[in-house]
């Protein structure tokens, strides 16, 4: 029989008492999304649910309906065409060097290091010029646009690791720079495109600060802002917020679990 | 098929000159290969050939047609050369199976899907893949992976086939088979060849004639016993050949009328003509290995020498020597019972020594 250290018997326990206080607050929100709101008020927040129900949940999710939905169009539209731009960049930029493009790149980068506090302003003005204030359309174009660098820059990186004999060989057969982008490097981004989907995903799908300040109405606004709006009038609805929050985590928990099985995947080679 | 000229061509990486002022002519046909160190400029050459690089001054011209000339403006970019290229890494795309891959210059060529079919069949019966045309390239073994790439490369009948040190990712064994299968299509398919490898075995044993460069220029193009027995200076004699040519520096003296270049171990008479051609009083003296004969006993015009280490290597052995405290290399198919540290006594073959400039570099003849 296998002797089993001690030492090892510590490391297991250590590791469970973590994952117990990391899950915590999963285990408190769900469990108080599942009770009434008396219940709330006579139990503590760690206690399971005397008698379960899914009222909270329905109800927020009838509150929350447009705004998912609205969030859903965001997260869409900005991860396809950034991702779109993002490629086409990030192959130019890691196949084709031209004189300057190693201080455009740089340029990109520094994008991402903007923080958004300082572009609030003169965002806002430009969406009112443009007559999209208040509405969804503002967020769509803006994600559209701010996820740009980041795509560049994880495509860029990941392109550099297709051989430069793969464009030579093209380029000697006869391939120009677009049927090369089609034919060999669009087929090899898989990985690329998922890495950057799940993190234009993540980004849009999270923010909150660009919604708060740009849109206005329940029509227009993305989940996050909504659901800041469900802390109730009078007295804390918690199994609400609770039962929103979930709602709101579901899809980008889904994303993970189902995506993230397929980039371990892509990075062992399979 | 089409003949390659090279004229005064300069290509610069920024400060660095990769080839400087290079010209050379490649018949119609020809096996041409270029060897030198890494860094000498033979990728380079080979890339702008085939229109991955531009230059920045001379001309290339494959056939008839001129394709570079930055003097006139003229760039005629890779895919309107008619050249097809063999990377070192093949370049097989992971992606396409086997029978994509071939097809891919075809394809791009807009050529009739069935005219694709028959000639993608024709040349993977040619390089026996036919087996191997649904497979994808990662079920492949390294030399199958090369063939695929030759494959893509003669499909669609270029006029030049470039090759890119195409065997330095097969072992040794599958090497050597792959020279001969490579020299066999190329001579059954009379296509000009331009071969760029660093190993110069390979170079002696493919090329028709073989350009030895160094330094982003040829030092010498010439068929491959040219390079051996007439080496125009110090670099090709020692680049060209395995062991290396023995190399020994020699003062040019004379007496009683005769001339002799003083190696220190011995005095080695001295051809008239090399001693008049000699513009100091130093030269270098080059022997092949195979080229000096080694003796139990002392023997006329010879010299001794220690023996430090024999490396035998089947049919012949190559026995280090020490004549004088410099080291001397001779390879030898006689068996003589040789043990280390025993002494022994070289003569040199008549007319087989060398006599370069030590300055110059150039041979004195």
């Amino acid at each position: 029989m296998r002797r089993v250290r001690p030492t090892r018997i510590l490391v297991y326990l250590f590791l469970l008492a973590v994952s117990g206080w990391i899950l915590l607050p999963l285990w408190s929100g769900v469990v108080t999304a599942l009770k009434s709101s008396q219940e709330v008020v006579l139990s503590t927040p760690l206690t399971p649910p005397a008698r379960p129900t899914l009222e909270p949940l329905k109800e927020a999710l009838d509150y929350l309906k447009r705004p998912l939905l609205n969030s859903l169009v965001l997260v869409g539209a900005g991860t396809m065409v950034s991702c779109f731009f993002g490629s086409i960049l990030g192959y130019l930029f890691s196949k084709y060097r031209f004189r300057g493009s190693n201080l455009l790149f740089l340029l990109v980068v520094i994008c991402l290091y903007i923080p958004p506090q300082v572009q609030l302003i003169p965002m806002t003005q430009f969406v009112s010029k443009v007559g999209l204030y208040g509405k969804l359309g503002a967020l769509v174009l803006l994600y559209m646009f701010f996820g740009i660098p980041m795509c560049t820059f994880v495509f860029k990186t990941l392109y550099e690791e297709i051989p430069e004999s793969y464009i030579k060989a093209a380029q000697v057969d006869g391939a120009g720079i677009w049927t090369i982008y089609r034919r060999v490097i669009l087929p090899l981004s898989v990985i690329p495109f998922v890495i950057a989907a799940l993190l234009q995903v993540t980004i849009i799908w999270n923010d909150y600060l660009w919604g708060l300040v740009l849109t206005r109405g329940m029509d227009n606004m993305p989940v996050t802002v909504a659901l800041a709006n469900l802390k109730g009038s009078f007295v804390g609805a918690w199994n609400l917020q609770m039962a929103g929050s979930i709602w709101v985590a579901l899809p980008t928990l889904v994303i993970f679990i189902f995506l993230g099985k397929y980039i371990v995947r892509g990075y062992a080679g399979l | 098929m089409a003949n390659v000229t090279v004229k005064k061509l300069t290509k610069r990486y920024g400060e660095t000159v990769a080839v400087k002022d290079l010209s050379l002519e490649i018949e119609d046909g020809e096996f041409m290969v270029l060897v030198g160190p890494s860094g000498c400029g033979k990728t380079t050459l080979l890339n702008c050939i085939a229109g991955l690089l531009r230059v920045e001054e001379g001309e290339i011209w494959i056939g008839e047609k001129l394709v570079v000339s930055p003097k006139q403006g003229v760039f005629v970019a890779p895919q309107r050369r008619e050249v097809a290229m063999v990377f070192q890494d093949y370049a097989v795309y992971p992606h396409m199976s086997v029978f994509g891959n071939i097809a891919f210059p075809l394809e791009i060529r807009k050529v009739d899907k069935k005219e694709i079919r028959k000639r993608v069949e024709e040349v993977a019966r040619l390089l026996e893949i036919e087996e191997l045309l649904n497979r994808k390239p990662r079920a492949l073994s390294g030399g199958q992976r090369q063939r695929v790439a030759i494959a893509r490369a003669l499909v669609r009948n270029p006029q030049v086939l470039l090759m890119d040190e195409p065997f330095a990712n097969l072992d040794a064994k599958l090497r050597v088979r792959a020279r001969v299968e490579v020299k066999r299509l190329q001579r059954e398919l009379g296509i000009t060849t331009v071969f760029v490898t660093h190993d110069q075995i390979e170079a002696m044993t493919m090329g028709d004639r073989i350009a030895v460069m160094n330094a982003g220029h040829i030092e010498q193009v010439g068929s491959p016993m040219t390079l051996y027995e007439a080496p125009r200076n110090l670099f090709v004699a020692g680049f060209i050949g395995t062991p290396p040519m023995n190399m020994w520096p020699a003062k040019l003296t004379d007496k009683e009328g005769k001339y002799l270049a003083d190696l220190g171990f011995f005095a080695l008479e001295l051809p008239e003509e090399v001693a008049e051609a000699s513009p100091g009083k130093e030269l270098m003296v080059g022997v092949r290995p195979e080229h000096i004969v080694i003796h139990r006993e002392p023997q006329e015009r010879s010299f001794e020498a220690k023996v430090v280490h024999i490396e035998p290597i089947g049919k012949e052995s190559n026995v280090y020597l020490e004549a004088d405290g410099k080291p001397v290399v001779v390879t030898t198919d006689s068996v003589l019972d040789l043990e280390i540290g025993q002494w022994a006594w070289l003569s040199l073959v008549e007319g087989k020594v060398h006599f370069f400039d030590p300055s110059s570099g150039e041979a004195l003849r």
